[in-house]
């Protein structure tokens, strides 16, 4: 029996007049890589920000660990972010004015999850491990999509987050940088890291053992993988007819 | 044209903040100096000419029981064109319990329209006043009732007096006390003003036959008293004109005069046509030098904020233009959209700052009738006006052409292209106290942008530091004023007129009150100095003068001030020869000293050394006292004016301080709620600007779990490290600077020093003020961060 983590009851999200999410019920469990798919605008980056806290909804639920996120205050909200998500966006968006290493580290800082001086053993390791290592002084100006990403990756991850949230972390990298951002997601979902991650492209949707599919704002299909494991033409395969199903 | 008009509308709805901020600005300071200079202008214009039109003569010499033969041998020295006469009593007055230092002068006034005996015409020495009522305005001209009085408003500030109350006239020492009461005001060119201590009184013919009979009926005769003696004396102002042909300066005009009669024997004291002017119209140039002075500084704050919003303004919109240059727009064309909007702007700015000055200009002059004595008849300056928006328009016009000089520049290709932000500087990022470490960051990564902060912060500092010290020197109670405008301190002043006056039993009494620390004697006499008539100030101890250059005078050396050195071109060493009572002797300056009394125009002597040229045994000698609590010096002077009748008692102030000081600290109150609203509108453009700047860290910061008020708490901690630092840059200048400015502006009020020290309204006050109203208004500002989303500001910054 998984854990749930994270469930959505009746979600919706209003851009003026235009619904966005209608009503979605959906749980994410631990342990679980949730790829979201689905065309563009179809809500899959909007259902993400959602179930993360960066966004409010208009009605409806967002469950974490029995707490309703949508009714927590805004300190409740930052201390959520701070320490139970962590989040890669598409564009990186790190802080201009650090360094790659320095992104890393306050992030740590904020989390509060240890000393200073544990938060920059951990950051170390980090640097090393996703491959920065005399990068790390680079200003995000200054560095390399792949290397920015990869940092990006490493803020999310210091303070050892419940969910590790990704909207088309890809989306912005040549394809060798894009593997390597794929391989580091996979390595850390084998930790046990849960993943929820947003993409239109299926070599990232691989990666994942639970795929949702959303269309106008509804969940119209889920596909359930054996776990990733390297190269896997029967996993491939079933994920493509799935998505054939679908109109992909 | 469409295509402009598109573009335009689209740069307003944008930078519409931006715009309405500069709009504002340029408002606020172009009604600044326009009140200014049209106070400024209109007040010379109007207080000269009333001055020229009641006849106030090339110099005018106040004279107590003169006779009639002087005035016929003024009108033969050579140079004197005319001499008018203005008949007067001298009496020393109380009003609602509160004594004058000076006598009164009760002037006779008849309404000539009402009166068929002169056929409307007035008779020689009469002058046609103009009437106020309670409210400042003009009332048709009264018939003076018996019993009645007409006041200068400026008594009003001094003695808060008012229409009903009664003003004690003291005639005569026994039985000899005349109540008359107020029944409006007048508007007095000679010395309405509250820096002039000297008033006068319209009364009726009939009142004032009264008072004279009363005089001259006392035992003892008084209305042929002594000089000196408060009680009433028959008097005179001899307004006295240059012949058109004289080719005489002032100086000489008046020395020819003062040596070729005997008017000296009977001057109670002389005043020059520039020097009641000054007089008259100190308060309100101290109030339009202060407000032009804040109005530069508000200018140059202007173009620093506007300069900087501009900038940035084109720096965001660089790709924009960069587009429009792709579409066929060349840069001129676009620069011509900014150059519209804002020379626009300013241009409206200016017209409505210059339009409202006149309102405001009236509402000023009539809120200052109570300090300045006259109801200031407001005209717009046309020339100076000319002269001043010309001058703002070539400001503008070249700001504008520098500002917008860069959007020339832009290339197309590379502004698409090219990204934008400063490299930082590497500071610490700590666990510890993270948000400060964050601001720090923040602040080095984006600190062109706080340039202009940082400016702003110092001038303002600079300037409130400027004022305060002036209010601190001014202190609560125009302490400062008291000082410079006194011979030497003391608390209580008693100069008894008469041989029955019981000196040791009222000193009793004053040690009663508190111990005395401290006594001298000091008297003030007129005197000549190398034919300069000018007042004595005679001390019993020297060492009680406020020396700022050489030495203390012995019975052969004199001391003088800035004001007699620059005017008679004397220095320490010089031999000068000083005339009194029709003798003459040489004595040496000794030294430049402190007293503003009279503009400056007064010098320092010893007793002994007046003893060679005066007669030191007479009642000219005021007693002086310094006591162990000042604090107490008015209920002892109250307790004295009652109980004895006979001396004359003051303390180091004089009526028309309190008013003084009021207009001063409302000037000061003013300034500082003028400066908020300029933080406020500075805040609202920088902020405004920086926020876009930064609204893509502000927003990952928050993604990463910070939360809104650690942001806002960031943020405004940038500004007050800003802030701080250029206040810390104007509170250095003006430590270093502001006394020795001040100082010259001093002098040429008489005031020959100014030192101030650190104190609370001098440096705390405009520091912290500054720096916390920043701070708290980048914080209020700050709050819109809540209002927004962390995707909605992710996205901003994609844009």
């Amino acid at each position: 029996m998984k854990e749930l983590l994270l469930s959505r009851e009746k979600v919706k999200r209003n851009f003026g007049e235009n619904s966005v999410l209608q009503g979605i019920d959906l749980s994410i469990y631990a342990g679980d890589f949730t790829v979201v798919m689905g065309s563009s605008g179809s809500g899959k980056s909007t259902l993400l920000y959602a179930l993360s806290g960066m966004d409010t909804v208009s009605s409806g639920k967002v469950v974490y660990q029995g707490r309703d996120i949508t009714a927590l205050s805004e300190k409740e909200l930052a201390h959520l972010r701070a320490g139970e998500f962590g989040f890669v966006f598409q564009r990186m968006h790190l802080v201009s004015s650090l360094s790659l290493y320095e992104n890393i580290v306050i992030a740590g800082y904020i989390s509060n999850k240890g000393t200073e001086e544990e938060i920059r053993e951990k950051a170390d390791k980090l640097v090393e491990r996703m491959n920065l290592s005399g990068a790390e002084k680079r200003l995000p100006s200054e560095a390399s999509g792949g290397e920015a990403q990869r940092a990006a990756i490493a803020r999310a991850v210091i303070s050892s987050p419940q969910i590790l949230f990704a909207d088309e972390p890809t989306g912005a990298l040549n394809k060798a940088n894009t593997l390597e951002v794929l391989d580091l997601f996979s390595a850390l979902n084998r930790e046990g890291q849960s993943v929820v991650l947003v993409t239109h492209d299926k070599e990232a949707a691989l990666r994942g053992n639970r795929i949702l599919y959303l269309e106008d704002g509804m969940v119209v299909g889920e596909l359930e993988l054996t776990p990733y494991d390297g190269k896997d033409r029967k996993r491939e395969e079933q994920l493509n007819r799935w998505l054939e199903d679908r109109g992909w | 044209m469409n295509q402009y008009r598109i573009l335009i509308h689209a740069a307003v709805k944008k930078q519409a903040g931006s715009i309405a901020g500069l709009f504002l600005m340029v408002f606020v300071s172009v009604l600044c100096i326009f009140t200014a200079v049209t106070v400024y202008g209109s007040g010379k214009r109007f207080v000269a000419g009333e001055m020229e039109r009641l006849g106030f003569g090339d110099f005018t010499v106040w004279v107590a029981d003169c006779p009639n033969r002087i005035a016929s041998e003024i009108k033969n020295v050579r140079g004197v064109g005319h001499i008018s006469v203005q008949p007067l009593i001298f009496a020393g007055y109380e009003i609602n319990g509160r004594y004058s230092d000076n006598d009164g002068q009760l002037i006779v006034y008849r309404n000539n329209h009402a009166d068929d005996s002169n056929n409307g015409s007035r008779i020689e020495g009469e002058v046609a006043y103009r009437f106020l009522d309670g409210e400042g305005n003009y009332v048709p001209e009264p018939v003076i009732e018996k019993g009645t009085v007409y006041i200068s408003p400026a008594l009003q500030s001094g003695f808060d007096v008012e229409v009903g109350d009664s003003i004690q006239f003291e005639l005569a020492r026994s039985n000899g006390i005349r109540s008359l009461i107020v029944a409006g005001y007048f508007e007095d060119a000679f010395m309405g003003s509250s820096m002039i201590d000297m008033k006068s009184f319209l009364i009726c013919e009939a009142d004032r036959e009264e008072l004279l009979q009363v005089a001259e009926a006392s035992p003892e005769g008084d209305a042929q008293s002594v000089k000196g003696d408060t009680l009433a004396r028959d008097g005179a102002m001899f307004h006295i004109f240059k012949d058109g042909a004289s080719t005489l300066s002032d100086v000489e005009f008046q020395k020819a005069v003062l040596s070729d009669t005997e008017l000296p024997l009977y001057t109670e004291f002389t005043y020059g046509r520039d020097s009641i002017l000054s007089y008259m119209l100190l308060l309100q140039n101290i109030l339009c030098g202060f407000l032009l002075a804040f109005s530069a500084v508000l200018l140059v704050i202007c173009f620093i904020v506007a300069g900087k919003s501009l900038s940035d303004v084109i720096e965001q919109d660089k790709k924009d233009m960069a587009v429009l240059k792709t579409m066929g727009l060349t840069g001129s064309s676009i620069r011509g959209i900014y150059f519209g909007i804002y020379g626009g702007v300013s241009a409206a700015g200016t017209i409505l700052g210059t339009l409202l000055s006149m309102p405001v200009s009236k509402a000023l002059a009539k809120g200052m009738v109570t300090s300045t004595g006259m109801l200031i008849r407001i005209a717009f300056p046309f020339y100076a006006a000319l002269i001043i928006l010309t001058g703002l328009i070539v400001l503008f016009g070249a700001f504008l052409v520098i500002r917008t000089g860069g959007i020339i520049r832009i290339a197309p290709i590379q502004a698409i292209r090219e990204g934008s932000g400063e490299k930082p500087a590497h500071t610490k990022i700590g666990k510890r106290f993270l948000i400060l470490w964050i601001a720090v960051r923040e602040l080095m990564a984006h600190k062109g942008k706080y340039v202009s902060v940082c400016l702003i912060a110092a001038l303002l500092v600079f300037f409130l530091s400027v004022i305060g010290r002036m209010g601190a020197w001014l202190g609560m109670n125009g302490e400062g004023l008291m000082n410079a405008f006194s011979v030497a301190d003391h608390d209580l002043g008693v100069q008894p007129f008469h041989d029955d006056v019981p000196m040791e039993e009222i000193e009793r009494i004053i040690n009663w009150y508190s111990p005395i620390e401290e006594t001298y004697e000091l008297a003030m006499e007129s005197v000549t100095v190398n034919g300069f008539e000018t007042t004595a100030n005679v001390l019993s101890d020297t060492d009680y003068f406020h020396v700022l250059e050489g030495e203390v005078c012995d019975g052969k050396e004199v001391l003088i001030t800035h004001t007699i050195a620059n005017e008679l071109g004397l220095e320490i060493g010089d031999t000068v020869g000083i005339a009194g009572n029709g003798r003459v002797e040489n004595y040496t300056v000794s030294g430049i000293y402190q007293c503003a009394n009279g503009m400056g125009n007064n010098i320092g002597m010893s007793m002994a050394g007046y003893s060679k040229i005066g007669n030191i045994n007479g009642f000219i000698w005021c007693y002086h006292y310094i006591l162990k609590d000042g604090t107490v010096r008015d209920y002892a002077m109250k307790y004295l004016q009652d109980s004895y009748k006979g001396i004359d008692v003051h303390t180091n102030s004089w009526s028309g301080l309190d008013g003084i000081v009021s207009l001063m600290h409302g000037v000061i109150g003013v300034i500082y709620l003028v400066a908020a609203v300029f933080i406020f509108i500075a805040v609202s453009m920088s902020a405004d600007k920086l926020f876009k700047a930064e609204t893509g860290n502000m927003a990952v910061y928050k993604s990463m779990g910070l939360s809104d008020k650690d942001l806002r708490l960031s943020f405004s901690i940038r500004f007050l490290l800003v802030v701080a630092a250029g206040a810390f840059i104007g509170s250095m200048a003006a430590i270093l600077s502001a006394d020795s400015m001040i100082g010259r502006i001093f002098r040429m009020f008489g005031i020959g020093q100014f030192t101030s020290r650190i104190s609370l309204t001098g440096t705390v006050l405009p520091f912290a003020a500054v720096t916390l109203l920043f701070f708290g208004f980048v914080w209020l500002f700050s709050a819109r961060l809540k209002q927004v989303s962390i995707i909605k500001l992710l996205s901003e910054n994609d844009d």
